[in-house]
This record gives C-alpha cells, structure tokens and sequence, in this order.
C-alpha cells in the first residue's frame, strides 16, 4: 500500500492555501473595480453606447408691433440614416435619390458611412419626404425639423437678419436673441450596439423640445413698408450707392423702422453675401454734415452763448487758424439773425456759435447727446462715433464740427440725439425688441422704454425745433412740407470722407424730419450714399422724408396740426423759365411766385436751371440755379438711367427730379431712349425717348 | 481490470459538496452562455439558441460521463493512463496535419456539434499520465536522469505541439498543471528551479515572437495605450463588471456583450456575469471555485493511497488554475492567455473532460480515509 506520506499532504495543504490568497485577492480586486469604480467604468461604458439625437426646438416668431408676420418657421422633414441599418445599400441608394432628386453616389456615400447616424437631407420639400416614408426603407429615419421663412422677403432684413440651417440665429436680431428664440431643444436617446444598431428594450427616451418664445418688434410693418418704397425709388431716381432711413418715435426710442438700401432676402442670403448683411445704420459712422446743427444749437441755446435773434455778420466765409471755410454756396448772408442762418444753414455762423461755445463744452455736450457711447440698441455690431481726441483738438476742428464735418457717428446715435431734442431734452435708448410671448400668447417679458439722461431743458429743446420748422416751413427742408401738418427739419449735405480725408466730388446726402412739431410723433431720418446728379439733402432726401411722414401719420391716425383750409395752404406752383437772367433779376422772378432759390458757381448769368421751367411744385421749393461757369459745365455729370418699360408718367418723375427734361415721342411704354442708358449727360440736359404700346397676346 | 489496491476500504459515499458546487457552476454556466451568447448567436448565426443548444448536449454528455466515471473505481485508470496519453497525442498530431485553419489555429477534429478538440483532452491525459508516472516512480523522483529527464522531454514534447496550434493559454494551463504535480510529488526543489530557469524565458520568447501576444502582453500592463486593439477588450471587460456595481443590471441586461465585449461567452463571460450580477455575483462565482478548491484537495488529502492522491491533486489543479488565470484576465490582474472558465464558459470539449475529472475525483472521495 502507498500511504501518502506527511511530506505530500503538506505540500497539498500548501497550494489549498495558495488558491485561498488568490481567492482573497481576486475578491479585493472584484470589489475595487465593481464598488470603488464602479461609477466611473459605467459612465464610460455608457458614453460609449448611448448616442443623443437632437430634436430641433420650432424656432420663435418674429412679429411687428401689430403683430404681423416677419419670420416665421414652418415644419420640415429632415431625412437621416443609420448605416448598419441598411439591408441593401445600392437599392436604398436609387430609391431614395429619385424621391429627393439627390445624386446617387451622394446618398450612396451617406447611407454606408461609417458613422452610427448621417443626414441624408436636412429641411426638405415635406411632398417628397412623405413619399419617401411610404417606401418604409430600413435604416432611413425622418425627422420633424422647422425651417426659416422670411414670408415679406426683403422687408426689414436688416433689422431681422437671417438663422441658418440648424435655426441658429447668425445676423441682426436673430443672433441678438438667438437664445430666447431658439427655445431648448429636445433629444432622443438611443442606446446602441457595437455594430450601430439599436438595442432593443434599451435605454431609450424621447425629451421633447421646448418651442422657442415669440419676438414682437417695435418695427410696424407698414411704416416700414413705406421707408423701402421710399428707398427704392431714391435709389431709382438718384441712382445713388445706396441709402438709408430709420423713423423712431422720439417719446420711447422705439424703432419703427429701419431700412437699407441694397438689402438682401433673408430666405436666400447666401446670394447676396456678407457686405449686404451689414447694417451700416448701426454699424458704420459718417460725417453728418447740416444734420448736426441742431446739436451745436442746442448747446449754445442751453449754455446761453446765442438764442435765436442774436445778430450776426456774414460775408459767407470765415477764418480759423489761417483756414477759411466757406458756406456750402459760397454766398453770405450779411447782416443777418441765428434763425435765419439756422434756415439756410450758413456754416460761418455755425463757426462762430461753435468757437463761442468753446471746446469743454461742445464735448460736454458731445457726450450728453450720446455720441461718445454707444446707443445701446438691440442689433449686433454697433459701430461708434470718431472724433478728436478732446485734449488734442484744435479750434479748427471745433469749428469744423460745429457743422457736422470732422466728426463721423453712426445714423443711429444721430437720430436718438435728435431724438431727444424732439422729446423735450430727454434722451432716450433706441430698442428694436418690444416684448416676448410665450405659446399662449402671453407676454412673458416686456422691454419699457429707458430714459438715459435730460440732456437740455425744455425750453431749449422747443426753442431748436421752431427753428427746425422754420427751416420746413420757408427753408432749405420745403421739400418735406405736408399739408395738415407742422414739420420740423434740418437738411444735410456732407461730402465724404474715406480713410480721414475728404472726398471731394461724393457726398452723402440727408434729411432729419419731426413730426408734428407740436407734439412730436416721429423722427425720420433719410441718409443717401453718393446720389449721382443733384446730391443737396433738399433735393434728394426730403422728398422721400416728407412722404415717409406723411403716410405714417395717416396710417397712425394722427390728427392734423390746423386744417389745410384755415392756414397758408402750399400750392402747387409752376416753375418760370429763369435761364439767360442774372442772379438777382432770377431771385426777384422766383420770390415773386413763392419759390426760393439755390446758386451754384460764382457766374452772374444763369444758364441752366433744376427743375425745368413748367414743372410743378411745392411753394417754397428751392431751384437750383446753375450760372455760366466751366467748373458747373464740366462736373456736373449724370448718367442716364434705363428707362425701358416705363410709363410716361414715371420717366417724367424719374428724369424731373434728376434735373432732366423728357422729350417724349409716341404713347406707351418707354422702348428707346437717347442718350443710352449709362451714357453721362450734364444737368438740365434733354433726353428723348420714344415709347411704344406693347404688344398683347393675339 | 485492475485489482483493488491493497489496504482500500470499500467505496463509500462521494463528496455531496463538490458534487453540488460542479452542478451549480454548470448550470449557472448554461444560464449564462445562453444570456452572454443569445444576441450573437442571432446576428451571426440566425438563430439565439445556436449556443445554448450545443453547450447543452455537451453537458448531458458532460454529466453522463461525470456519473459513468462515479462508478468506475480509480485504479483502473493507471492502465488506461500510457494508452490515452499516446491516442490523445497522436490526435495531436493529426489535428494539424488534418484539420483547417480556424481563425489563425487548428484546434478542431471532425466536424459540427461533435467536433472533438485533442488539445482539452490532453490536459486530462496528462494529469492520468503524471499521476500513475510519479506514483510509480516515487523512489526515483530525486534523480534527475531517472526519475525527472522522462517528464520533461514528455512535457516538451506535449507543449511544442500545442504552441504549434498554437495555443498559448492550454499549453500554461498543462505545464502549470505539470509543474504543480511534479511540486506536490515531492521533486527536489533544485529540480524545479531548474526547469522555471529553462522555462521563463521561453514563455517570455514565445509571448515577444507572436505580435498580437506581445500586444496583449503590453496592453494589460498600460491598457489605455492601445483603447481600441489589444487593450480595447481588457477596458470594455472592466467597463462590464464596472457597470455592474452591486447587485448588476439583471440576468440577460448586460449591454457590453452587444458586441463591445469580444468573447463574451467564452473567455470573457465573467464579465458578462459581473455586469448581470454583479458584485455579489462574481463573488458568489470566486467564493465556489474556492470550495471546489477546498474539497478537492481535501479529497487529495484524505485520498487512500498515492496514486490517488496525486489524481486528485492534478484535476483540483487543472480546474482551479484556469478558472483564477480565467478571472485573473478579465479582471486585468493577469495578461490574455486565452483561458475560458471551466464549467461555466461556452466549449462541449472542455466542460465534457472537466466533468469527467469530477468523476474521478468523486469517485476518489468515496474511498477517503479522512
């Protein structure tokens, strides 16, 4: 018999208790990785597995003030795949371009990437995707999504801006509340195989998305409508660069429009690009030109450095630190009172109001007008005001600025601080954004108007704008005149400057309306970017500011300041023939049929005038006068605009306010014009154009 | 047949214990190759009971060997030992002359559900072989020529033919299991010493030959340096039982073994169970292959005589060697061998002969002195 010896039973008790220390640590290991990371492994694991698919939030409304639709979203299928999912990559590929009319290697391409999840087709046409469910291919999945639509196009774009293909907010008031807009979106999540399937009876839960709120603007679609119109047809009719108008309401700083011309669709901006997108009323500063006077008058009224019948002496140009600077026509006023050089907007009496007022205090004022800050508004990109430095100006640069040259601010901060002289001296902050609303339509937050600061007294503030409508009312503003209503205004014509220096040659010109001037309503404000042919702010955007103020207080239900019938109504005058008189002997004829006039060159005889002997207008309208000198021969140029399609009535509008006259041949519609579209011609020169009726259908 | 040894009482009753803890493990086993395997088995072979079908027939045959092998009286095996050594190695043999390449190894001979895998079978042989060799040799075992030189050239022989397989994780397991024989048999410990001093550096050299072994050997030491190869399965393993926490997410709830876990249902199906069951699961798991341990080399212990003692010794060690190798890897205590856990994961070859060693070792435990 072999007895196992005590020798082998030892040794077998020994590896009984070797297998008892691997048990112990093993143990010691299971409970460290199960108990001790047990968190963190798990976390991993899941950050491996579960994948998130978004479910976009329907992105908010935007509406104007009344409630009218500027942006809206509407739902959109968005188709995806989930590769491993496929069963027949080529058949799937065939059907599925055909229905969407996609390339085939492109849907081929995303259907067998190798990713968890590929779209195939974001914000798609929903009769196509519908027909696309019905062939219920594995592996292709349709999501609900909302698209974008600007139902009124071009309308407000700037001030809208556009979302792009996730609804995320990218320009004007889109991206500014892009975060109460977009609302949260909600999530599936799935929890998937290695292979990229999912896992059935898995972790698996659908968060719904939480709509985002509805924008109401303090933009009124109508008045809004009316500033577009008004720029297209400056735009037509000057053929300027382009233009702008903003009209506030001076009590609130409420924008109730803003518009640029060239503007862009916002359904499509990628047609137009980035330079369009730009709001340059916000963004970009120019010089203001006339526009600033009532600014420097303010001061000097409110510090008491000059009040409306001071006296002034003014041989139409002045001296400054060996500079002279002229008046905008070269032509004094003599022996004259602050009104009426604030009507004629005589810069050498600006010079000395503005050196009288000193360089502290026309900065001081600078600064309670708001043109050292930004206004603060509601749209991305605001641009600031360029100035001297106040340690290092000079009393040339003061008096410079004191008419609106040297110094550069955007329209915006321009027409918030002539805002507040039309709101008693209170300077308000611009807003865009008037309240939010919820699903419900309930208000969930309201934006209230923001009072900045009293930036002059009352008194003042009324002092200036009688000033402003005696510049309507029988000054260089005629042309904004509405029957009904008393306006306030100021002309501006500024010439450019590029890079700091001036431009000579391009000018921008403007107009700043108030309206009615006894309790103001309105503030518009016109600003044409280098109108070809007469470039004067009278000439170009008071028209366009008057009618703009005319319709908008039609349509706000506004009642008239007097009745047409009771007051001096403006009649329409016809223009007389004025051409081979002298200046004076011109003067003498217009002043007698209620007419004012503009000189342009240092000529005794005049040789052309704008408009045309015959045309009819308002009383009080300037004609501009051209006497015989080469500099007003040789750069006044105009090209001539396309007139193809055109009714007679409108190439006469159109020619009319170029300071061109029609000779018109036939009846019809305009099919042939000499000179040819883009060819130059001088002021006052005639253009033939024969028109024709078109043919109809047989 | 071979007559009782003299001084053997009569058979008595077979150890309850380990008799329970082997049907235990086997049918927790079953449970969870079918929990691991299901979702594999459908993608892959269109049908979720292709693995618990077969693991299943493996185990009836399993059992019917196990209580066939009750019966028969141990001694009879010291003659059957030489011829089963010498059949299982030539079965060796034809396996790679015969057989088609599976996956980069030969492992297999015939085909379908009864495929037989010489390579399971020899650990078993080899354990009857050493056990009757050193039995017999018990007064020569000091001297190296005699008693020592023999086992080693066998052992050679028998490793190199699995290497060439190859098949690294068998080959450990029989000459650890060999080594551990040699230990208990009482080999002089210079002896040992020698053959760890031979043997080191060639399971180093075998490990840096073979790339994807390097790999792996690498990858257990810094598995982040390699997430998505050979360190990818040791992370997911431990994300597994990570996620099970506690108590687990429930059987048939795991989400590594929806393909992110590589073997789930074979070398890796402890993980599987840790993130079923968690904590208190694999602790249940290791807590019964202790027991199994326990009464195993208790029966060694209490064996009647050497012969027996030395069986029992070497099938407790077979089973309990890989079944902590097997744990040890998933656990990332120890680098990839290619171990499966017996009785529980996924393979008919190896739970056939690991039940057929409970046989013996039952049919042991009912001669025991103790």
């Amino acid at each position: 018999m072999q007895i196992p010896g005590i020798g082998l039973r030892k040794r077998i008790f020994l590896l009984f208790l070797f297998t008892f220390v691997a048990t112990v640590v093993l143990i010691g290991r299971l409970a460290y990785i199960q108990l001790v990371r047990g968190e963190e492994y798990r976390q991993g694991a899941l950050d491996v597995r579960v994948r998130e698919i978004t479910v976009e939030a329907k992105r908010g409304n935007i509406l104007d003030r009344e409630g009218r639709e500027l942006a809206i979203s509407v739902n959109a299928d968005s188709v995806f795949a989930i590769p491993a999912q496929i069963e027949n990559p080529e058949e799937t590929a065939r059907i599925v371009s055909d229905i969407l009319e996609l390339s085939y290697d492109y849907v081929y391409d995303r259907i067998t990437k190798n990713l968890s999840f590929s779209w195939i087709q974001r914000k798609g046409d929903q009769a196509k995707t519908s027909q696309l469910r019905e062939a219920n291919l594995p592996g292709i999945y349709f999501t609900q999504e909302s698209r974008r639509v600007y139902p009124k196009n071009e309308l407000a774009s700037h001030v809208l801006g556009f979302a792009g293909i996730d609804s995320q907010g990218l320009e004007g008031i889109e991206v500014v509340y892009d975060e109460q807009l977009k609302g949260e979106p909600g999530r599936i999540v799935i929890e998937f195989d290695a292979y990229g399937r999912e896992i059935p009876q898995a972790l698996q839960y659908y968060v719904p998305p939480t709509d985002g709120l509805t924008l109401v603007l303090t933009i009124d679609e109508v008045i809004q409508y009316v500033v577009e119109r008004e720029l297209d047809r400056i735009m037509v009719e000057h053929q300027a660069k382009s233009a702008m108008g903003i009209v506030m309401d001076p009590k609130t700083g409420e924008i109730l429009a803003m518009a640029n011309r060239p503007a862009f669709d916002p359904n499509k901006p990628l047609e137009y690009g980035p330079e369009t997108w730009r709001n340059p009323i916000v963004s970009n500063s120019y010089a203001p030109g006339s526009i600033f006077k009532p600014i420097t008058t303010a001061a000097a009224f409110e510090e008491g450095v000059v009040n409306a019948n001071t006296h002034f002496w003014d041989p139409g140009n002045v001296t400054v630190l060996g500079h002279t600077i002229r008046n905008w026509n070269g032509r004094g006023l003599g022996d004259t009172t602050f009104t009426e050089a604030f009507q004629q907007s005589a810069n050498v009496v600006f010079v000395k109001t503005g050196l009288a007022l000193g360089i502290d205090r026309f900065y001081e004022y600078l600064e309670k007008f708001g043109f050292m800050e930004k206004t603060g508004i509601d749209l991305p990109g605001e641009g600031r005001a360029i100035y001297p430095a106040q340690d290092r100006a000079t009393d040339l640069d003061l008096a410079v600025m004191s008419f609106g040259q040297t110094l550069a601010v955007t329209p915006l901060q321009m027409i918030t601080a002539i805002a507040a002289i039309a709101n008693d001296g209170y300077l308000m902050q611009p807003y865009i954004a008037k309240e939010f609303r919820d699903a419900d339509g309930q208000v969930v937050e309201s934006f209230e108007p923001t009072v900045k600061r009293q930036v002059v007294s009352e008194e003042t503030a009324r002092e200036v704008l009688h000033l402003m409508q005696l510049t309507v009312d029988e000054g260089t503003g005629a042309r904004a005149q509405i029957e009904g209503y008393n306006v306030g205004g100021k002309t501006g014509t500024a010439e450019k400057v590029e890079n700091g220096r001036l431009v000579e040659g391009r000018y921008m010109s403007a107009f700043m309306g108030v309206v009615p001037i006894e309790d103001p309503q309105l503030v518009v404000y016109i600003l044409v970017d280098e109108p070809e042919g007469i470039y004067y702010g009278s000439w170009v955007a008071a028209p366009a500011a008057g009618n703009i103020m005319r319709d908008s207080l039609r349509y706000l239900g506004i009642p008239p300041s007097y009745d047409p019938n009771e007051k001096e109504v403006i009649k329409d005058r016809e223009v007389p023939s004025i051409i081979n008189l002298t200046v004076s002997e011109a003067d003498r004829v217009l002043r007698n049929n209620g007419l004012r006039m503009t000189v342009i060159g240092d000529g005794e005889r005049i040789v052309r005038q704008v408009p045309a002997a015959g045309a009819s207008v308002a009383s009080y309208t300037e004609v501009l006068v051209y006497t015989e000198t080469e500099e007003t021969l040789s750069t006044d140029r105009l090209t001539v605009p396309d007139l193809s399609g055109k009714s007679i009535r409108e190439v006469a509008n159109i020619l009319g306010s170029m300071g061109l006259s029609l000779e018109p041949t036939g009846s019809g519609v305009a099919a042939e014009q000499e000179p040819k579209a883009g060819q130059k011609i001088s002021t006052g020169g005639t253009v033939r154009v024969k028109f024709e009726t078109p043919e109809t259908g047989r | 047949m071979r007559r009782r040894p003299e001084g053997v009482g009569k058979r008595g009753q077979a150890d309850i214990t380990l008799f329970i803890v082997t049907v235990v493990l086997v049918s927790f086993g079953i449970l969870m190759v079918y929990s691991a395997s299901s979702v594999k088995a459908a993608v892959q072979m269109g049908d979720s009971f292709y693995y618990l079908k077969r693991q299943l027939t493996w185990a009836v045959l399993g059992f019917a060997s196990m209580l066939f092998v009750m019966q028969v009286d141990y001694w009879h095996w010291r003659k059957l030992a030489k011829p089963l050594l010498i059949a299982t190695m030539v079965s060796l043999v034809l396996v790679l002359l015969l057989a088609d390449p599976v996956s980069g190894s030969r492992r297999w001979l015939g085909v379908g559900a009864l495929s037989f895998q010489p390579s399971e079978a020899i650990k078993l042989a080899m354990v009857l072989y050493l056990a009757h060799y050193l039995a017999s040799k018990r007064h020569r075992i000091h001297d190296f020529k005699e008693g020592m030189l023999p086992i080693v050239v066998l052992l050679g022989a028998v490793f190199g033919l699995i290497m060439l397989q190859p098949d690294l994780g068998t080959a450990v397991a029989l000459a650890g299991t060999s080594v551990v024989l040699l230990f208990v048999a009482g080999a002089k410990k210079r002896h040992l010493a020698a053959l760890g001093a031979v043997g080191t550096p060639l399971l180093a050299y075998l490990i840096m030959a073979e790339e994807y072994r390097r790999r792996r050997f690498f990858a257990f030491i810094w598995p982040e340096e390699d997430p998505l190869g050979a360190g990818y399965q040791i992370i997911q393993s431990l994300y597994a039982l990570g996620s099970g926490q506690i108590f687990g997410l429930g059987l048939g709830e795991s989400r590594q073994k929806l393909f992110y876990l590589p073997e789930q249902h074979t070398d890796f199906i402890f993980a599987v169970i840790g993130e079923e069951f968690g904590f208190i699961g694999t602790l249940t798991v290791v807590l019964l292959y202790a027991i199994f341990a326990w009464r195993g080399y208790r029966i060694a212990i209490t064996a009647p005589d050497l012969y027996s003692s030395l069986l029992a010794t070497g099938v407790t060690t077979m089973i309990v060697l890989q079944a902590f190798v097997n744990m040890g890897v998933v656990t990332s205590l120890l680098p990839i061998t290619g171990i499966p856990l017996p009785f529980i994961s996924y393979g008919g070859n190896a739970l056939l002969f690991s039940l057929t060693g409970v046989g013996i070792l039952l049919n042991i435990s009912r001669f025991s002195t103790g």
